[in-house]
């Protein structure tokens, strides 16, 4: 088992955010998250990356405790995550965005001393992740410049360039067009060959496709588990999504 | 542009190491110890540009720095031994402690916080300056001896002096520009440009923020202590708000983030008050505050600013019209 | 008051540390209002409009000048204490109209750089108009000498901006809580998008906002020109109060900033008393406990 939530609650001055939330991630899952606004989704994410601090309950990653290691180590230790508002390096080009993300994969990462333009490992590996999310022609533009789609896409190459073990995206295609969205799924189920991936999503029928696992929250519970045909005709989600009939 | 730049480097570094030999004939002693002064924040303002161009935290009171290194190297050859490397490194050291654990103070959640935090943090250091009897209070440390190269060895009139500050310029330069093009400055950037991503990609952005902190507090002690050997005293202005108000226009109008803009800053500051405070005597400040003003309102990105964008809209004429419409 | 009539029962140093701790205990108070006023506008000012205002102990500092200098002309306290905060909270309102209004929606630092270079201008333009000699505005006859409060003697002006101070402080706590414009700013406190996206004019409410906040800090520099001295560099005294006020209370609270204001106040009166030479330092060692147990304040809205 890649990771492991265990009883993961969140009390913010009386408002219960996330209420004994359980999950287990098996290695090359495509497992994605979906419920209404509000269910305590994106929280999920931030109590497992580190941004915030669960009241209750663990989290592991490979039997290791992550639950309230600061955010640079669990991204350290293997989780990559893109964020539901793009998180780049907006004012620098897109090769920099990437050549940052990938510089973290060698022992020279922070050093004062080792100049970057010696170093091309960094560059080749950069090279490669900008041809794998389909962005090697604007290379040179900076990241603000990007069209809305781009930017995301950026920031899952980014979050790809640090070889991580586990990687969680938010809402990845969020005001993407159709084709873009089509691009980044194909994308998505490439890397998750090697990468076990989490994703938060509104899109269901993307969700279907993509995914062999679903979880469902709502209101900050889990409700419903399982493949994406079993949760499709689970009543519960039927109901939260479709109304009583 | 790259190239350009080296050029122009190297250009500026000849001008300045012959420049004394012009002195006497061609102009009189005062312009070597107009240059000295600007060598002197000129390396100060290097280690400012690296934290607040580069890393993006704007220091409300870098005098601390200056100030301590400058007593440091006050009381180490008025009272020890007036060897030059004695005063600079006992400065150094003390500005280590110092940096250090106001670096965990200072570095805080919200940048913003880092900006006045810096700032009351070095009226602390003035308020000590000023009343503690110890170190001379209001009046400061006078009558401080010559440093001397190596127990021997003075370091001479001025001139020799000149050379030396120089010196120490060229290495804080090379220093700084290999600080800013190593892969701790390429992070350093990315922390500027957005903190969680930094760390959401696993760099342990306190520490490395706390590392750059140290570091311009090391050139601004090495500026300190220079500034004594240019100066036999040392008084608590040297840890006054108002001089590092000037760091920061320095650094803002010659355009921060590019260690060349913030030297020509650092030369416009000082030429500047020096014009302007023969002509109006006690108003320069508010002058040199008013011109720093109508930086930040038309052209917050100083004169680097202005020169990149007169390179890219095509002259002179053509910015100033866009400024017009804008 | 009970004490009074049994002090002769009572050994002397008892009755004369109740004395001492009262009198610091109303003095503590009573800068600590005056504090409450400066940095609350102060704190505010960032909450709502993200712009921290360097200048802001500029305005008390013009505040006090501009006070003595009607008191000067007029000969009326009353008149000064009105129309000095007038003056500056129109310079405010020029201040934000031409230079803060350009800078919006940029770089956050760079109202804060503008306003630093402000506090310069307008520090050198003090130093111009009147010279560094410290001076001290003139209080109405009636406020001089000291009135017997409880058993001991407290200046009568210091009682009188104690009450004036409290006063205010609470009337700006009632238009807090209480008023319209108030709900605007304690929304805008929170989420100033939603504030506009219900139809509010944000960049009046900021307007506003700056140029009240600007009278209020000179009011304080009024009442404390009054009570203490004026000099060209009181601005820095007020400005680094207020920044630790800020620090001790959380940026954009209110309540913090009262909170903050009175911890400074009473340690800078207690202080003074208990260890003379370095009063002053008990404002930075208090910052520095508050960084290092609560880094985001104490009344922290975030």
């Amino acid at each position: 088992m890649l990771l492991k939530a265990e009883n993961i609650s969140l009390n913010i001055g009386g408002l219960h955010i996330l209420r004994d939330v359980n999950l287990e991630i098996e290695k090359g899952d495509i497992t994605s998250i979906i419920g209404p606004n509000g269910a305590g989704k994106t929280t999920l994410f931030n109590v497992i990356t580190g941004r915030i601090s669960p009241t209750n309950g663990k989290v592991w990653l490979k039997g290791k405790n992550i639950t309230n290691l600061p955010s640079f180590q669990i991204a350290r230790i293997g989780i990559a995550r893109s964020f539901q508002i793009t998180n780049i390096f907006a004012r620098m080009s897109v090769f920099d965005n990437v050549c940052i993300a990938a510089q973290t994969n060698f022992p020279f990462r922070c050093s004062i001393f080792s100049q970057v333009s010696k170093d091309l490992k960094t560059s080749r590996k950069a090279e490669e992740i900008l041809e794998l999310i389909g962005l090697k022609t604007v290379r040179n533009k900076l990241a603000c410049e990007l069209s809305h789609g781009d930017q995301r896409r950026l920031e899952i190459g980014m979050s790809l360039a640090i070889e991580p073990a586990f990687l969680m995206l938010d809402e990845p295609t969020s005001g993407m067009s159709p084709a873009e969205t089509e691009a980044t799924i194909d994308l998505i189920r490439s890397v998750g060959k090697e990468v076990t991936i989490c994703l938060i999503e509104h899109k269901i029928n993307l969700v279907m496709t993509l995914s062999n696992r679903i979880i469902v929250l709502n209101l900050g519970e889990k409700i419903a588990e399982g493949r994406p045909e079993d949760v499709a005709s689970d009543d519960k989600v039927q109901r939260i999504y479709l109304g009583t009939t | 542009m790259v190239r350009f730049r080296k050029f122009v480097e190297v250009a500026i570094l000849l001008f300045l190491v012959l420049l004394p030999l012009g002195s006497d004939r061609l102009f009189s002693d005062f312009y070597i110890a107009l240059f000295l002064r600007i060598f002197i924040f000129g390396i100060l303002i290097l280690g400012f540009d690296l934290l607040s161009g580069y890393c993006g935290l704007v220091s409300f009171g870098h005098a601390m720095f200056f100030g301590t290194g400058a007593y440091v190297a006050a009381i180490a050859w008025k009272y020890l031994n007036n060897c030059v490397w004695l005063g600079i490194l006992l400065g150094l050291g003390l500005n280590t402690i110092i940096g250090y654990v106001l670096a965990l103070l200072c570095v805080r959640t919200r940048t913003i916080y880092f900006v006045f935090l810096t700032f009351a943090f070095s009226q602390f250091f003035f308020v000590t300056a000023n009343s503690w009897r110890l170190i001379g209070g209001a009046d400061g440390i006078a009558g401080i001896p010559s440093p001397t190269l190596i127990p021997g060895i003075s370091l001479g009139s001025r001139t020799g002096f000149y050379y030396f500050s120089l010196a120490f310029l060229v290495i804080a330069y090379w220093v700084a520009r290999r600080i800013v093009n190593s892969h701790f400055g390429r992070v350093l950037e990315g922390i500027r440009e957005n903190e969680e991503r930094a760390k959401f990609l696993g760099y342990n952005t306190s520490l490395m923020i706390r590392r750059v902190f140290l570091i311009s507090g090391l050139f601004g002690s090495l500026a300190g202590a220079l500034m004594t050997g240019f100066q036999p005293f040392v008084s608590p202005y040297y840890y006054h708000w108002s001089l590092s108000g000037e760091f920061v226009i320095m650094e803002i109008l010659g355009g921060m983030g590019t260690l060349v803009g913030p030297l020509m800053g650092t030369a416009i500051v000082i030429f500047m008050g020096d014009i302007l405070s023969t002509w109006f005597k006690e108003a320069w400040m508010l002058c040199l505050g008013a011109i720093y003003v109508i930086c930040i309102l038309y052209s917050p990105e100083g004169i680097t600013g202005i020169i990149k964008n007169i390179s890219e809209t095509g002259g002179l004429m053509k910015l100033l019209n866009r400024l017009r419409t804008n | 008051m009970i004490l009074v009539p049994l002090s002769p029962l009572i050994p002397q140093d008892i009755v004369m540390t109740f004395s001492m701790i009262m009198t610091n205990l109303l003095y503590g108070v009573t800068i600590g209002s005056t504090y409450a006023l400066i940095a609350s506008g102060l704190s505010i000012i960032f909450g709502v409009m993200g712009v921290l205002n360097f200048a802001h102990g500029s305005f008390v500092m013009l505040g006090a000048y501009t006070g003595f200098t009607i008191v000067k002309l007029t000969g009326n306290f009353w008149v000064s204490l009105f129309l000095a905060p007038l003056i500056i909270a129109m310079l405010g309102g020029i201040i934000e109209r031409f230079m803060v209004c350009r800078l919006y929606g940029r770089h956050v630092l760079l109202t804060l750089f503008l306003t630093f270079g402000l506090s310069m201008v307008f520090s050198s333009a003090v130093l111009l108009i009147w010279g560094g000699v410290p001076y001290s505005i003139q209080v109405p006859y009636y406020f001089k000498g000291f009135i017997n409060l409880f058993g001991i003697y407290y200046p009568k002006f210091r009682l009188f901006v104690l009450v004036f101070s409290c006063l205010l402080v609470t009337f700006l706590w009632i238009f807090l809580n209480r008023s319209r414009w108030g709900l605007v700013i304690r929304a805008g406190l929170f989420d100033i998008e939603t504030v506009e996206a219900f139809g509010v004019d944000i960049y009046r409410v900021f307007r506003l906002l700056f140029i009240f906040c600007s009278g209020i800090a000179a009011v304080a520099g009024v009442i404390i020109g009054a009570m203490r001295s004026i000099n060209p560099v009181m601005d820095v005294d007020f400005i680094t109060v207020a920044l630790i006020v800020i620090v001790i209370g959380g940026l954009g609270s209110f309540k913090g900033a009262l909170i903050g204001s009175l911890i400074l106040g009473l340690g800078e009166a207690f202080g003074a008393q208990a260890i003379p030479g370095l009063a002053k330092f008990v404002t930075w060692v208090i910052m520095a406990a508050v960084l290092l147990l609560r880094p985001e304040g104490l009344f922290s809205e975030e």
